[in-house]
């Protein structure tokens, strides 16, 4: 069989099936002996499986199993499902992390949410990725890593959404969680859809592949010249924060237009939709510019996009600091402006602000200091 | 990729699309290590150095371009300003007066500029500074054509 080798047909009824099925377990690879037999071999739901090793797991598993059968199209795709099944389980029953009151209670979990929306399962119960979707057909990923002292410290939670949430679950609780986060995904259904809309309709340059927890874009407006937006999450349609980014006389032009028309603002239909009209323009394509047209390349590191690391992740920044002399105008990333203001010594250093000469002008750049 | 790799690698292509002909090889000795690069400059045709081929080593810091480049003459050469035995180079703009506004060629042409415009008050050759302190012309220049022919010529 495609994905099993070692499980094959005894003869030509393909009525029977002998063999071994490989399930990987805390990195190990165990095998064990497999014997399927299906009344009619054109039906996958007439299948019966038999292992005597594997007897308890199938055992418990009855239930799962038979409805696995029911929604897999051949056997190959129900082996599929069933590996994965038995190695989760496996990884479960062999932790010896907690006690087995314990895992017992969140197999029970398990079984409630679905063993299908839980992937990652490192091996004794390190952590997990429960795959969640809300009610608008998008996928979230929640990752969980478990406590070591189950009685008293609870799981710790990463979801990508646009709040901090100081909720404690503790180990047996998976489905409360599941639950809880669903509703937030929900709830924040319209902001997500007012930035999806950008993302498709307009040329984003920041943040590049934005996680579903950034809630500012900046967007394209014209040569030299874009927009910096952040919506805020609870009231997506409002008249968002805004900055203008680019050469003096654009950034001036088009502030002017944005304020003299704010009242124009209609929270009945989209950001997009909103920038659209007010501005007038048809928003810039990625295929039609390439990056060096829209904006200069830092003066220290010559690139675009500079990688930082925040929270734990990279992150991918365009120049954020422009010197202030109109004839210079030279674009910086903060970090790489502001390691070089610190190695000069004639930079002077007051209420958290460097104040140094500029690279190319040497005319003086403040720097606030983060 | 390090910041000071994406730096060099946009240098090299800076380099590859407007050459200087005062500059004829500037590059990484190989491509595994960029912060080692070979470069050669010509001396200019109305200096004392004419017809003198001189190669320089270029060691760029991994600081760079926040610090500047080390760059020394591999090829003798009889200047007020480089050190006979060493190649070290004394210029203000490998030092005190570096910024990332300068670039590897920017810098060997400043290098070049400096050959026909040396400075005698901060000598590294104190010979050669001192011929051209006391105005002995004649002397100063027949000592680097000496030193052109014995090290530098171009085939
Ligand atoms: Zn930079
Ligand atoms: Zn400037």
């Amino acid at each position: 069989m495609k994905d099993f080798p070692l499980i094959s047909p005894c003869d030509y009824t393909l009525k029977h099936y002998v063999g071994f099925i490989q399930l990987f377990i805390n990195n190990e690879e165990h095998e064990y002996p497999i014997e399927i037999k299906l009344d009619d071999p054109s039906n996958i739901k007439t299948a019966t499986i038999y292992s005597e090793k594997l007897s308890n797991l199938l055992e418990d598993n009855k239930k799962i199993i038979s409805q696995m059968l029911q929604n897999s199209s051949d056997l190959n795709t129900f082996l599929i499902d069933l590996k994965d099944l038995l190695e989760k389980k496996e990884i479960l029953l062999s932790s010896k992390k907690y006690p087995l009151k314990y895992i017992s209670k969140m197999i029970k979990e398990f079984d409630e949410i679905g063993w299908d929306k839980i992937s990652n399962l490192k091996s004794d119960l390190h952590s997990l990725t429960l795959n969640i979707n809300d009610s608008y057909n998008r996928n979230h990923k929640l990752d969980l890593i478990f406590p070591y002292n189950y009685n008293t410290e609870v799981i710790q939670i990463k979801a990508d959404i646009p709040e901090k949430i100081d909720n404690k679950y503790f180990i047996n609780e998976l489905s409360k969680i599941v639950d809880f986060y669903k509703n937030i995904f929900d709830k924040y259904n319209n902001f997500w859809s007012q930035l999806e809309e950008i993302d498709k309709k307009t040329w984003v340059i920041e943040p590049l592949n934005p996680p579903r927890s950034s809630n500012y874009r900046r967007i394209i407006i014209e040569k030299k010249c874009s927009i910096n937006i952040q919506v805020n999450p609870n009231n997506p349609r409002s008249f968002p924060i805004y900055q203008f980014m680019g050469s003096d006389d654009l950034v001036q032009k088009w502030t002017m237009i944005l304020i003299n028309k704010q009242h124009q603002w209609n929270i009945n239909i989209s950001i997009y939709e909103n920038l659209k009209k007010i501005l007038n323009i048809e928003f810039p394509q990625k295929e039609k510019m390439s990056l060096s047209d829209i904006s200069d390349a830092c003066g220290i590191c010559y690139s675009h996009y500079l990688t930082i690391e925040k929270d734990d992740k990279l992150e991918k920044l365009l120049p954020d600091k422009q010197c202030k002399n109109v004839k210079c105008s030279q674009p910086y990333h903060y970090k790489c402006i502001f390691e070089w203001l610190r190695s000069l010594t004639t930079t002077k250093k007051s209420f958290n602000y460097l104040y140094g000469k500029c690279p190319y002008c040497e005319e003086m750049i403040t720097l606030p200091i983060n | 990729m390090d910041t000071v790799t994406k730096r060099l690698i946009k240098e090299i292509k800076n380099i590859q699309n407007s050459p200087n002909e005062q500059i004829p090889e500037l590059h990484p000795i190989s491509d595994d290590d960029l912060l080692e690069w070979k470069a050669v400059i010509l001396g200019q045709e109305d200096s004392y150095y004419k017809g003198g081929r001189f190669e320089l080593a270029i060691s760029v810091p991994k600081t760079y371009p926040i610090q500047p480049p080390k760059i020394r003459f591999v090829t003798k050469i009889c200047h007020p300003n480089v050190h006979f035995k060493t190649g070290e180079i004394c210029l203000d703009l490998l030092k005190t007066e570096w910024s990332p506004a300068w670039t590897l060629q920017s810098a060997c042409m400043a290098i070049c500029v400096l050959l026909t415009q040396p400075e005698p008050s901060s000598p590294l050759n104190c010979d050669a500074a001192n011929l051209l302190r006391c105005g002995d012309e004649l002397g100063y220049k027949s000592l680097i054509q000496m030193y052109v022919n014995m090290y530098a010529k171009q085939q």
